[in-house]
């Protein structure tokens, strides 16, 4: 008895530890609740006190002298070491100590490595991750960067003190998302920070729209596609001032081959998961002449996807080579968008079409042959295995071909398949230095030689690099490598049988479009056109250009500019195409068709400012007005686009339409009997959105500004912020989408100033106070003042919330 | 006395040990108190729940007060909407149970042992 009854209660004991010690027991989606709840190794343990780490004093004999970091009240480290790469060192221990989570759960996103951490349910992602070739593309970058002895020093003493952190780790210090999702930290690898760079180039340059074009020009036809894709908006207001001229000789492209074009074939594949539209960026430098202080003045709002934690973080650099303010990305070594005492730089996407499909005919039913120039050609099979937590190992078998991996497969055809070109795939050509130093070259640049010079190093993701020194100039760049097209050249998909549908290398160095110091007194990008018609190569990509002409537009016309200036219009609602949209429909509507209650709502309308303000309700009927202006002229495309992928029309091209061509059959509805116009449309569209719309709804309440934990973790996240702007207003906020930095730096030779922040804190853990606040001042569109001292003497006791001192 | 005695030997040890035992490190210590100490059954679950319980209750509670609730209120929300407060009580039955169960064990372990 005696022991059946201690058996008993034992018994119960252990079950429940065992329960308790369990991840996601009995199939729920619960972390194992005694691992994470106990106060001594749970998620208690990340309920920080205050930021100040446990651990002041580290030991890291990899560093060439001690080195100092001072941490000032907004959590932003300035690092005082004796070298660049020691200064890389205490960059990785310093990502790895506040966002080492992120890094992980990145580097596995980028690398196809999630399933090995969250179960099979990632699977599918993962393979689409390596059937992109994801690897294939590190591999290449980081064979480059290693065989410079600088970047390799630099990228090894990042990675070095990222694992310095993450040794003297204890299980109870983890950062809570390893708790909650029931796994541990791994070494820090320079292929990590590799794969992580490459999942920038997808999320910046991975936009392609071949199979959506070919469909459509197969489709639709030529004369309508012409109509509905033109490639060069009349109004746009490209990067590079229209008054550069180009002379130089060209660089032919391939000419066309003969008999072998494949337009009029629809092909009836799925679209991969493209990166949202709303990647985009500003940029742009006003010269001294245009400002009130006579000092130039860089402003900066990269746009990409909003999470917590960010993807930025900011850092203070000196050592006896350079003194530098700026965000880094938290896997990498390095300032990519920032200042020091002489220059300041910052990136905006360049739209170019980098990414181009080939048809694969195939020369054996196994598909492992396939005809190029006439010859039969092996594919390349590239094994990779992906470790499935909870499930069996999955072995992904890509093919590679002359232009890349075939990452379309379709199991019910012998004949043929697609393969991808990507630049971002390419390994970088052999130069005395690349993309890495590219950054650390900036972060030491003195002046525009400087600035020039260190652009030679980087390839991709091509970038308008944008510059203004205390000199007073200001210069922009469109840089990386451009691929030479023929006209439409890539396009469409092309066959991959015939060597001239390549690209025939990329516009030289000393062709590519910049401009240093242009007349008009201020230099901008906005992803839109780099270069107006004259320019002689071939230029395709789709992107909105109101921002660009919105930014252009303000600039041309202002005068004796301030930073708060800047700060105003870096946070501006104005939507140029609200204003040019409504233009374009008030004409065409027949006000004596609308009921009361319609005119009521025109009312409102008419009296709107074009701001797509927080509080504001016209904003919410203008965006329901025109999606259904847009979606009932274009209903053909939506009704195709149901069975294949379809290109869809640019918002400007409508407008066009709307103006010039009212009575095109495009604008016939097809659910009615009856043929209507662009009139009739615009009417119907309007009386539907005043039905469907509510008067109440704020357009924050609609825009739904969020900022999204990266594992989407709801109470982690930041949702529904009053926010003004959407899309293409210069404060470019779509849900998650939008400025990830601010910053404007007023170039000051008697001390450079700056403000910014980003829609986040320096911590990536939910549980500190510094996890996201700045969030709130973000969202109101309020900067924070960078604090830049000249040298460690010059930052005062009260400034500092702690030190971290490195001795070796 | 020998009763606040025990309840203060489960929760102070528990607290000093924390650091170098595994999460349910505590039921070790309430199972060898009341091993040694040979109350009474009801008496040995009671002081192992309330020992255990002081132990993580007012470890977590310390915590929370320092944090001003900031990570608890986010956990307990992720956990069912719980407010922060409640997070901090659910935390302390929880270890009240285990060390309940283990003291309880102790306990009757010792019945089984003739020392």
């Amino acid at each position: 008895m005696r022991v059946f009854k201690f058996s008993l209660v034992f018994g119960i004991l252990i079950g429940l530890i065992l329960l308790l010690n369990t991840h996601a027991p009995f199939q729920s989606s619960l972390p194992a609740l005694g691992k994470v709840l106990n106060p001594f190794t749970g998620f208690w343990q990340n309920a920080e006190s205050d930021a100040i780490p446990a651990k002041l004093d580290i030991k890291a004999t990899a560093l060439s002298e001690p080195a100092e970091v001072l941490f000032d009240e907004r959590l932003v480290p300035h690092i005082f070491a004796g070298s660049n790469a020691d200064a890389a060192f205490i960059q990785g221990y310093l990502h790895a100590m506040h966002r080492l989570w992120q890094m992980d759960i990145s580097m596995r996103a980028a690398g196809g490595r999630l399933s090995e951490v969250l179960g099979a349910r990632t699977l599918e992602r993962d393979i689409n991750q390596r059937k992109k070739g994801m690897t294939y593309a590190a591999e290449n970058a980081l064979r480059a960067w290693l065989s410079n002895p600088e970047e390799a020093a630099l990228l090894q003493a990042y990675v070095a003190g990222v694992n310095t952190y993450i040794e003297q780790l204890q299980p109870k210090d983890y950062p809570i998302e390893f708790k909650l999702l029931g796994y541990q930290p791994e070494k820090w690898t320079p292929m990590k920070s590799a794969l992580f760079l490459k999942s920038m180039a997808e999320s910046l340059c991975f936009r392609h729209q071949d199979l959506q074009s070919s469909n459509a020009y197969a489709l639709l036809g030529e004369e309508t596609f012409e109509l509905l894709y033109p490639e060069y908006n009349p109004k746009q207001s490209p990067i590079i001032p229209e008054t550069v001229e180009f002379d130089f000789e060209a660089r032919e492209p391939f000419p066309a081959p003969i008999d072998s074009n494949l337009l009029g074939l629809a092909l009836p594949y799925e679209s991969l998961d493209l990166p949202p539209e709303g990647n985009g960026s500003n940029n742009w430098a006003v010269a001294p002449q245009k400002t009130a202080a006579g000092h130039a003045i860089l402003c900066s709002d990269p746009h990409l996807g909003l999470t917590l934690p960010s993807i930025w973080y900011e850092t203070h650099i000196s050592t006896p080579e350079l003194n530098v303010y700026g965000v880094s990305l938290p896997s990498a070594p390095g300032i990519l968008i920032g200042f020091n005492q002489y220059i300041a730089w910052a990136e905006t996407n360049v739209g170019h079409d980098v990414l181009d499909w080939y048809t694969i005919d195939w020369a054996n039913s196994e598909k492992t042959a396939y005809y190029y120039e006439g010859e039969t050609l092996r594919v390349d099979i590239r094994r990779d295995t992906i470790r499935v937590k909870g499930g069996e190992t999955h072995i992904e078998e890509t093919k590679y071909t002359v232009w890349g991996p075939v990452v379309y497969e379709d199991s019910t055809s012998q004949y043929q398949d697609l393969a991808m070109r990507w630049i971002a795939h390419d390994p970088p050509v052999e130069k005395s230095f690349y993309d890495l130093e590219t950054f650390w070259r900036l972060m030491a640049a003195k002046n525009h030689q400087d600035y020039q010079q260190a652009l030679r190093g980087y390839e991709s993701p091509a970038q308008n690099f944008a510059f203004a020194s205390t000199t007073g100039d200001v210069a922009i760049t469109v840089n990386g490598s451009l691929p030479v097209k023929r006209d439409q050249q890539g396009r469409f998909i092309q066959d991959g049988s015939e060597s001239e549908n390549a690209w025939n290398g990329y516009i030289p160095r000393d062709q590519i479009p910049q401009v240093l110091n242009p007349e008009r007194g201020f230099i901008s990008s906005a992803n839109q056109h780099s270069t107006d018609e004259d320019y002689p190569y071939y230029y395709n990509a789709g992107f909105d250009d109101y921002r660009g002409r919105t930014v252009n537009g303000y600039l041309d016309t202002m005068n004796n500019i301030t930073v708060e200036d800047m700060m105003r219009m870096q946070t501006s609602a104005y939507s140029l195409y609200a204003r040019e949209a409504l233009a374009a429909c008030w004409p065409l509507l027949d006000e004596t068709r609308l009921s009361e209650e319609e005119r009521a709502a025109l009312q409102l309308l008419k009296g709107w400012d074009h701001h797509f303000t927080a509080s504001a309700h016209a904003p919410v009927l203008f965006e329901i007005w025109q999606d259904s202006v847009y979606r009932m002229t274009f209903d053909e495309i939506f009704s195709l686009a149901k069975e294949q992928a379809m290109l869809y029309p640019e918002n400007w091209r409508l407008i066009e339409l709307l103006e010039t061509a009212p009575e095109n059959a495009i604008f016939d509805y097809q659910e009615t009997q009856t043929v209507e116009t662009a009139a009739d449309i615009v009417l119907m569209a309007f009386q539907k959105a005043v039905k469907n719309w509510s008067e109440e709804e704020t357009w924050a309440e609609r825009n739904q500004a969020s900022v999204n934990h990266v594992a989407g973790i709801a109470p982690f996240s930041r949702s529904n912020l009053d926010m003004n702007g959407n899309g293409v207003t210069i404060n470019a906020t779509r849900r998650d989408h939008g400025p990830s930095w601010r910053m404007i730096v007023e170039m000051d030779p008697d001390g450079v100033r700056a403000n910014g922040l980003y829609p986040g804190g320096q911590s990536g853990n939910p549980g500190s106070r510094y996890y996201d606040n700045m969030v709130d001042d973000w969202a109101d569109g309020r900067y924070q003042e960078l604090f830049f001292p000249k040298n460690q003497q010059a930052i005062s006791e009260d400034k500092v919330l702690f030190t971290l001192r490195f001795t070796k | 006395m020998k009763f606040i005695l025990h309840i203060f030997l489960i929760a102070g040890l528990s607290l000093l040990s924390a650091t170098y035992l595994p999460w349910w490190g505590a039921c070790i210590i309430a199972f060898v108190v009341s091993f040694v100490l040979q109350q009474k059954e009801g008496t040995s679950f009671l002081a192992g729940f309330i020992g255990v319980m002081l132990c993580w209750g007012i470890s977590a509670l310390m915590i929370n007060l320092t944090n001003e609730g900031i990570l608890a209120g986010k956990m307990g929300a992720l956990l069912g909407g719980l407010s922060a407060g409640l997070l901090v009580l659910v935390t302390a039955v929880l270890g009240g149970l285990l060390g309940g169960l283990a003291s309880w064990s102790g306990r009757l372990a010792r019945g089984l042992v003739k020392i």
